[in-house]
């Protein structure tokens, strides 16, 4: 399930969604409208549904869906929810965002 | 009381008692009625340090020894401490972990996260769900819930994502113990009062601590479909975990009193028609250095001699101090204690509350299963709380030796020495059946002992007051001859009795 514009890119995303509940739903479009929109320096992203593989929600301490697993310039960062707050995620993403 | 209701033999009327599964903590079925709610969930609340986790490792520690079993979910600790923590009280969970009947698991959150929209509690039902399944999990503990609901931002929705959560216990109809930490923060507790309402049985563990000395209660505050235990329960954390203080028996159920036995002094065994009786209570009274714990390490010295066993309870001195006080009296502790015939415990009467005294005490008897015990001195025990729980200690115990024929021997140090006057000190004459007054008084410049028998219920006694002379060769009733370092002390013509006689000239 990767995208990407760029293999070596800057942001590798994981994010734990629940199938298709409508905040799920909302998190995938929310992130490719971020990555399209912002991060011109390249990114992965993989999507991983808990309830199809609750082990690798058990592995990466996921207990709340979404979560977005961001591995960036400004080292690791958790971000949950549907991804709406747009301002947040700029924010956490880093200065060169 | 077992789940079972009057049916006024109405045959259309079938009552089914629920199904119950064992809490694995000592005490806790019997209030229950049989147990936790089979396949329901349960929720514990209480403060920091009123044992919750522990109650929820006994649950399923207990379950997985049977073969049942069991998720334990926690928000607060590691794996390992948990690993740690229940190894210091004999519990292998790794043993169990590794034949797959407990899975621990760390429900960590990240506190750095920054959230940016709402979101739910999916990943944690799938990890539930999943993780049940592949080992067939029949028990759960989710330890500190309210560290996942304060990550909410507002009660509707945290309310909204518990119900989830209890839609799918529902659904699996796992045994559930939830705990959460109350008392603490009166905002949290509004805002997640709506818990209560998902469980079937909610328990209240209360950790106080009143004039220094710390106190675990419980009380059952609602057990849907089933009868329980109303009252508040102690409850002691020791080191085999967690167990109720046995409730007192609602009936008495003494044994009557028994045979003679021999005191360890021919003279007093004179006066006392026989000796102690088994099964008796003998209160000692009197003042510091009367001889009260001479005279009772003469009993005990001379019960081990016959080859019976002696507890002995002291709340004032240490074994050793205890024994070389009553060896400068000839009374050697030693022998019987190296035989296994005597077991001394000392303890700070204040070191902790008259529940886990009686807890540890009652625990002893049972496995020591002694012929008497002593409990020196009925005085100290004051200072293991106020209010009634020295007199409710004394009486527990008083009450287990009568029930086991077991002689209970008391001391208690009093001031003054007017007849007729409380010398239990604790309103519980009643329950003494021999009472023996000690005195320590100067006539004419010289320290002199006494002893008199106030009461010996069901037999004769003697009525006088004996001097009670206490050599390097043990206790000597009424003879002047044979004092302590041999100096002559006479007393021409003087009487029994004449003691108190000149006590009261004086005053």
């Amino acid at each position: 399930m990767n995208k990407s514009s760029d293999p070596t890119g800057a942001y590798r995303f994981v994010l734990f969604v629940a199938d298709n509940e409508p905040n799920s739903v909302l998190a995938k479009e929310n992130l490719e409208h971020i990555c399209k929109e912002y991060l011109h320096a390249g990114y992965t992203v993989s999507i991983v549904d808990v309830l199809e593989d609750f082990q690798a929600a058990l592995d990466n301490d996921i207990l709340l869906t979404p979560t977005l697993l961001v591995e960036g310039p400004r080292g690791r960062r958790t971000i949950l929810g549907n991804l709406s707050e747009i301002d947040r995620i700029i924010l956490a993403l880093g200065s060169n965002v | 009381m077992d789940g079972e209701k009057e049916t006024f033999d109405n045959p259309m009327l079938k009552i089914i008692p629920l199904a119950k599964i064992g809490t694995g903590v000592d005490g806790f079925d019997n209030i229950l009625n049989g147990g936790y709610p089979a396949g329901r969930t349960t929720m514990l609340k209480g403060g920091p340090g009123a044992g919750k986790t522990l109650f929820a490792i006994q649950f399923l520690l207990q379950g997985a020894l049977k073969g049942r079993p069991g998720i334990f979910v926690t928000f607060e600790e590691s794996v390992e401490a948990i690993r740690i923590n229940s190894m210091t009280l004999g519990w292998d969970l790794r043993a169990l972990e590794e034949k797959g009947l407990l899975f621990l698991y760390h429900a960590k959150l990240d506190s750095a996260a920054v959230t940016a929209g709402p979101f739910s509690l999916k990943a944690l039902i799938a990890i539930l769900d999943g993780k049940s399944r592949s080992m067939g999990a029949q028990q759960l503990v989710i330890d500190a819930i309210d560290i996942l609901m304060r990550r909410f931002e507002n009660s509707a929705c945290a309310r909204n994502e518990l119900n989830s959560v209890h839609e799918w216990l529902d659904e699996k109809k796992i045994t559930t113990l939830l705990s959460i930490k109350s008392n603490e923060d009166p905002e949290m507790f509004a805002r997640f009062g709506f818990l209560d309402y998902m469980a079937d049985c909610v328990v209240n563990l209360d950790h106080r601590v009143f004039d220094q000395i710390s106190t675990r209660r419980l009380r059952v505050l609602k057990y849907r479909g089933s009868a329980f235990g109303t009252n508040e329960y102690p409850y002691v954390i020791s080191e085999t975990g967690i167990s109720l203080v046995p409730i007192a028996s609602v009936n008495l159920s003494h044994k009557p009193l028994g045979a003679y036995q021999a005191s360890g002094n021919k003279e007093l065994d004179g006066i006392l028609n026989g000796g102690y009786r088994r099964s008796s209570c003998v209160l000692i009274a009197g003042g510091a250095g009367a001889g009260k714990t001479t005279l009772a390490c003469t009993f005990v010295q001379a019960a081990c001699a016959r080859g019976e066993k002696a507890l002995y309870i002291s709340y004032e001195e240490s074994p050793e101090a205890l024994e070389s006080a009553v060896l400068s009296a000839g009374i050697k502790l030693q022998p019987a204690i190296k035989a296994g015939n005597l077991k001394i415990i000392s303890r700070l009467p204040e070191i902790m509350g008259s529940d886990e005294h009686l807890f540890y005490d009652l625990k002893m008897i049972n496995s020591f299963q002694p012929d008497q015990v002593v409990i020196d001195a009925v005085s100290a025990c004051n200072r293991m709380g106020s209010g009634k729980a020295p007199f409710d200690y004394l009486m527990r115990m008083v009450n287990a030796c009568k029930e086991r024929g077991i002689t209970c021997f008391l001391t208690n140090q009093v001031q003054g020495s007017i007849l007729g006057e409380d010398l239990s000190g604790m309103a519980f004459s009643s329950l003494v059946d021999t009472l023996i007054q000690l005195r320590l008084e100067t006539v004419q410049d010289e320290l002199r002992r006494s002893l008199l028998i106030l009461k010996t219920r069901g037999g004769k006694h003697s009525t006088r007051v004996h001097e009670l002379i206490i050599t390097d060769h043990g206790v000597v009733l009424g003879s002047r001859k044979s004092a302590a370092g041999g100096i002559p002390l006479e007393r021409p013509g003087r009487k029994p009795g004449a003691a108190r006689g000149a006590q009261r000239g004086a005053k």
